[in-house]
């Protein structure tokens, strides 16, 4: 089980409630950036899916996050990551521009054939 | 009294007994409203019997009928639909709890077109939750419970179109209207031995219809045959005030003339690697019924990132079309523990993964495109097992099986794809085979199916009389 697993959600929202998500969001990364550490190296920055963990958690609070909710969604947005990356990777061109398939034009249909 | 084995008839067959007054649509409508209430409720295949509306419409097309008035091939033909399908004044659950009571003052435009059609509205079908889209990953997941096989019951009845696959494999409903994102005709058709058709994307007007993808949600029939899907399609299809991505053309039914082999079929590399035994058998053996009409070689799929484009899609317009659901904890009624906080990280995909994917989308369409002017028709199992055990997670009995990317392909790409039955695979469930065509040529594939089953009888069998 990860660190992140084992960051108990009380203590997780208490870090949030308290505007110390650097902290919070160190934690999960499983580094010490905003701990009492030595200032000579660069603090790492938390890991994107610890990121959009907390946006999520923030935007969806509750008593539902437990060990295990929390765990599955960051499965989740890790898979989310993976996909992400390997759609970044294929080889598209500045051009190259979203298709939403098969777009009819304007209709000049009578309105109220749907009824 | 109607014959027991009527319950199996097709549209084709029923709607001569109605013409020949060997019966009448008020007769056949009882007759599959007392099935849906006896077997339907027993396979949680149903969520609403409309059986008010439905005698009225059945005394409408019966009073037509008599008036010299023939409204077509549907006229007088009960079926069910989805209950994603807004029906005026008649719950429309989408499968999930939290949405049991909802009910819309329209009809959806594929409701009022087989209205109009004369064909008689008499269940509204058990679903997944919100069309699947929330990540189940066992069969209980639907409000109604889990949906349990027409042929076995303590097998899963696919998803997630679940009642759908279940009331036509049942013989509780001669044809009903399924929807797919990405499997969810299909699937359950090939659960269920029923011949389930997936339309081009925009060929069928989706308004009225729970959006889980607006650019990837189709609508389709599913049938006993491929002639019903030909007699239900052409209904369905058309221009829509409401939905642009409806084609403006409407759509009818032309037979391809398939003669002489002159006609490319496709068996999708790999597609045989990682399936059952039985399924890989009768796969082989649909390919000989294939060579009797066709000429057929293997062909490979591009090797393009399908299903990362499908899954960004689904998620970037599902976090959209269930954003308030989700962060308003409404999420939490669902019946699925998954399905709880399986909404939670498509919140987070950002805007340029989903639009990438779309992106991605655009050379998938013509690669796939530039494959199919070589090779019209692909094929591939639909499913690489028999449907599997009610109470096991998905991923303990589908361990090291997997599907083609056929059917992942096919929906990114927006084709039009057929699952139709192959014949007994292990347990003697069905087992199904997967057609597809280029967009826009599902004359080609219903005419492909057909010639299939005219050499074949596997989709005239059902489950022993209930």
């Amino acid at each position: 089980m990860s660190e992140t697993v084992n960051l108990h959600r009380r203590d997780f929202a208490r870090h949030l409630t308290a505007g110390v998500a650097g902290g919070t969001l160190g934690m999960m990364a499983g580094n010490t950036v905003a701990q009492d550490t030595e200032q000579s190296e660069p603090p790492k920055p938390p890991s994107l899916a610890a990121l959009r963990l907390a946006a999520v958690m923030t935007e969806c609070p509750g008593e539902h996050w437990t060990q295990e909710t929390i765990a599955e969604v960051l499965g989740d947005i890790r898979a989310d990551i993976a996909r992400g990356k390997a759609l970044s990777e294929f080889p598209l061109q500045n051009g190259d521009d979203p298709a939403t398939i098969f777009m009819a034009p304007a209709p000049p249909y009578e309105a109220g054939d749907a009824e | 009294m109607i014959p027991a084995d009527w319950a199996f008839a097709t549209i084709g067959e029923l709607g001569a007994k109605l013409r020949a007054k060997e019966t009448t649509s008020i007769a056949l409508t009882e007759f599959f409203l007392e099935r849906l209430e006896r077997i339907g409720r027993a396979h949680n295949a149903v969520v609403t019997l409309t059986r008010e509306l439905a005698l009225a419409q059945a005394q409408q097309a019966d009073a037509d009928f008599a008036a010299g008035i023939d409204h077509g091939p549907l006229h007088g033909i009960p079926y069910g639909a989805k209950d994603l399908l807004a029906t005026a004044g008649i719950p429309t659950s989408w499968g999930a709890a939290p949405f049991r009571d909802q009910v819309f003052d329209t009809d959806a435009t594929v409701i009022t077109r087989l209205r109009k059609a004369g064909a008689v509205l008499v269940a509204k079908l058990a679903m997944i939750e919100l069309a699947g889209g929330f990540g189940y990953r066992q069969a209980h997941a639907s409000f109604t419970g889990p949906a349990l096989c027409a042929w076995d019951k303590t097998r899963w009845g696919g998803g997630s179109s679940s009642g759908s696959g279940i009331a036509v494999g049942a013989g509780l409903v001669p044809f009903a209207i399924g929807s797919e994102t990405s499997g969810s005709i299909l699937n359950p058709s090939a659960a269920n031995g029923v011949t389930g058709f997936r339309p081009t994307y925009g060929r069928v007007p989706r308004t009225g219809a729970m959006a889980l993808s607006w650019t990837l949600d189709k609508l389709g029939p599913m049938c006993r045959c491929a002639d019903d899907c030909a007699l239900v399609l052409p209904v369905l299809a058309g221009p829509d005030a409401v939905d642009f991505t409806a084609m403006p053309e409407g759509y009818q039914f032309t037979k391809s003339i398939i003669a002489d082999k002159t006609l490319k079929v496709g068996i999708v590399e790999g597609c045989l690697d990682n399936v059952q035994p039985e399924v890989k058998s009768r796969f082989e053996a649909a390919c000989d019924v294939f060579r009797d009409f066709a000429t057929v070689e293997t062909v490979a799929l591009p090797e393009l990132p399908y299903g990362p484009v499908v899954s960004t899609i689904i998620n970037g317009e599902m976090a959209a079309a269930f954003e308030s659901f989700i962060t308003s904890g409404k999420v939490q009624e669902l019946s699925a523990p998954e399905d709880k906080w399986g909404g939670y990280s498509v919140l987070a995909v950002p805007a340029k993964d989903y639009i990438n994917a779309l992106r991605v989308r655009r050379p998938i369409q013509l690669a796939i495109d530039q494959l199919m002017r070589e090779t019209p028709i692909l094929i591939a199992p639909t499913m690489a097992t028999v449907a599997g055990p009610i109470d096991r997670d998905f991923r303990s009995w589908s361990r090291g099986f997997s599907s083609s990317p056929l059917g992942t392909a096919g929906n990114a790409a927006g084709l039009p794809g057929m699952g139709i039955p192959m014949g007994p695979g292990a347990d003697g469930l069905p087992t199904s085979l997967q057609i597809v065509a280029g967009a826009r040529q599902e004359s080609l594939l219903l005419s492909v199916a057909m010639e299939y089953q005219q050499r074949t009888a596997w989709h005239r069998e059902h489950p022993p009389q209930q």
